[in-house]
């Protein structure tokens, strides 16, 4: 180490170090322990001369402090405003945008997997199964056709689904005949909504376009 | 204590410099204040150990809202009233009292704060008079050239402006003379091996 750093050092402490020094200083302070170390015995010696009697000796909260303070993000100032920046390195960005990336991804595909399974089986199924207990329930259920509106009443309510009525009479019929089979239990007030939005979709599916989900967003219950 | 006024500059850079990016220089800073903060945190809570992750809350914070720091005051007193207030909820999570009640910054650098010999361990009361021998003696055995230069620094406060007047020498003679008498006591202390004497002591 230099005898100039250390006069630097120096002139640091007693705030007569230009920015040129403070800088060269700054750099080098990372990489020289023994920099470190003369920095805080002057500390030290300028404390005890201060008249700070109290002056704890022999402190080194220093290391630990610099690790946590690695975690932390650094300062940059960018058009002449204070921004944080990640402490990390940089190379990490791109890593961390292609896993969030990849994640958005993921949900979209597996979402976009379940929304076409349950197109097709697995929820239409269950919506007939909802719809034997609810005929179990006591409610009058099935396809009334007033002029393309279909209606289904039921024990909770009405609901009215724009449908050409065709195929959502098919779909009604056979949601009859499944009626039939299924045991009857009680159910809860969200498995109407799930068979309507079902049906609904498939109202769209079948070239009715978004009518039909877009009235089952708006259905209401009628007691 | 006169000499702290010029001081509030020195800091005022490093902040600039940590303020536009570079850790180090706070870690300057941290080094520079670590004792100062710890001992005023001791005599707020008394365990060392507690005193110790207690400072380095303060500094943690102090990192962290140093983009808030304008410099309307010294960046000492914005540290310590930081270190005095994580103290407090500290003690007040832990439902105690600070050892003086109603403790201000003021009071905590000048008075109602009993004195960190009070309650400090021997060991460490020992090697801070051991401490203070060695710098003195240091001193005294100094050339006279560097000796007054050094006493008009750390006791008067003078720059090295005022002191290059008084000892009608260039600047640069007073900046020598200033770094060759910390030298020469800095010499001295490297013998008490401060570090392994007090690393993991406590009361």
């Amino acid at each position: 180490m230099s005898e100039t750093a250390y006069e630097s050092l120096s002139a640091l402490m007693d705030n007569e170090a230009e920015d040129l020094e403070i800088r060269r200083l700054l750099r080098q302070y990372a990489d020289q322990p023994e920099l470190q170390e003369k920095w805080a015995r002057y500390q030290l010696v300028s404390a005890v001369l201060g008249g700070d009697a109290s002056t704890e000796t022999g402190v080194n909260l220093s290391r630990q402090i610099a690790q946590q303070i690695e975690e932390e993000p650094c300062y940059e100032v960018v058009g002449g405003r204070r921004t944080l920046k990640t402490g990390r390195s940089n190379f990490l960005r791109p890593m961390g945008s292609v896993a969030i990336a990849a994640s958005v991804t993921f949900l979209v595909v597996f979402g976009a997997q379940r929304l076409s399974v349950s197109g097709t089986d697995v929820i239409p199924q269950a919506s007939f199964a909802n719809q034997s207990e609810l005929s179990s329930f006591q409610v009058e259920q099935g396809v009334l056709k007033n002029g393309g509106t279909a209606t289904y009443k039921n024990g909770y309510g009405e609901a009215q689904l724009a449908s050409t009525g065709t195929k959502a009479g098919n779909l009604s019929a056979a949601n009859d005949q499944r009626a039939k089979v299924r045991p009857a239990t009680v159910k809860p007030v969200r498995d109407i909504d799930l068979y309507l939005q079902q049906h609904a979709r498939n109202s769209a599916l079948s070239g009715v376009g978004g009518t039909a989900f877009a009235k089952t967003a708006a259905f209401k219950v009628e007691q | 204590m006169q000499h702290e006024a010029p001081r509030i500059d020195a800091d005022q850079k490093l902040v600039e410099r940590v303020q536009n990016g570079d850790k180090h220089a706070f870690d300057m800073l941290v080094v520079k204040y670590e004792s100062r903060v710890m001992s005023l945190v001791q005599r707020l809570v008394r365990d060392h150990h507690e005193a110790q992750d207690i400072a380095q809350e303060a500094f943690i914070k102090a990192y962290r809202a140093l983009p808030r720091f304008r410099g309307d005051s010294a960046f000492y007193t914005w540290l310590y009233r930081i270190a005095v207030n994580t103290a407090k909820n500290h003690l007040v999570s832990k439902g105690r009292r600070p050892a003086i009640e109603g403790v201000e910054l003021e009071e905590a650098e000048v008075v109602g704060i009993p004195k960190l010999q009070d309650i400090d361990s021997p060991e460490r009361q020992l090697l801070r008079d051991e401490l203070e021998e060695v710098i003195y003696s240091a001193i005294n055995q100094l050339p006279d050239d560097l000796k007054t230069a050094i006493t008009l620094r750390e006791f008067e406060g003078l720059s090295y402006e005022e002191i290059s007047q008084v000892m009608d020498c260039p600047v640069g003679t007073v900046r020598s003379r200033i770094f060759r008498a910390r030298e020469a006591i800095d010499k001295q202390i490297r013998k008490l091996n401060l570090g392994d004497k007090t690393d993991d002591q406590s009361p």
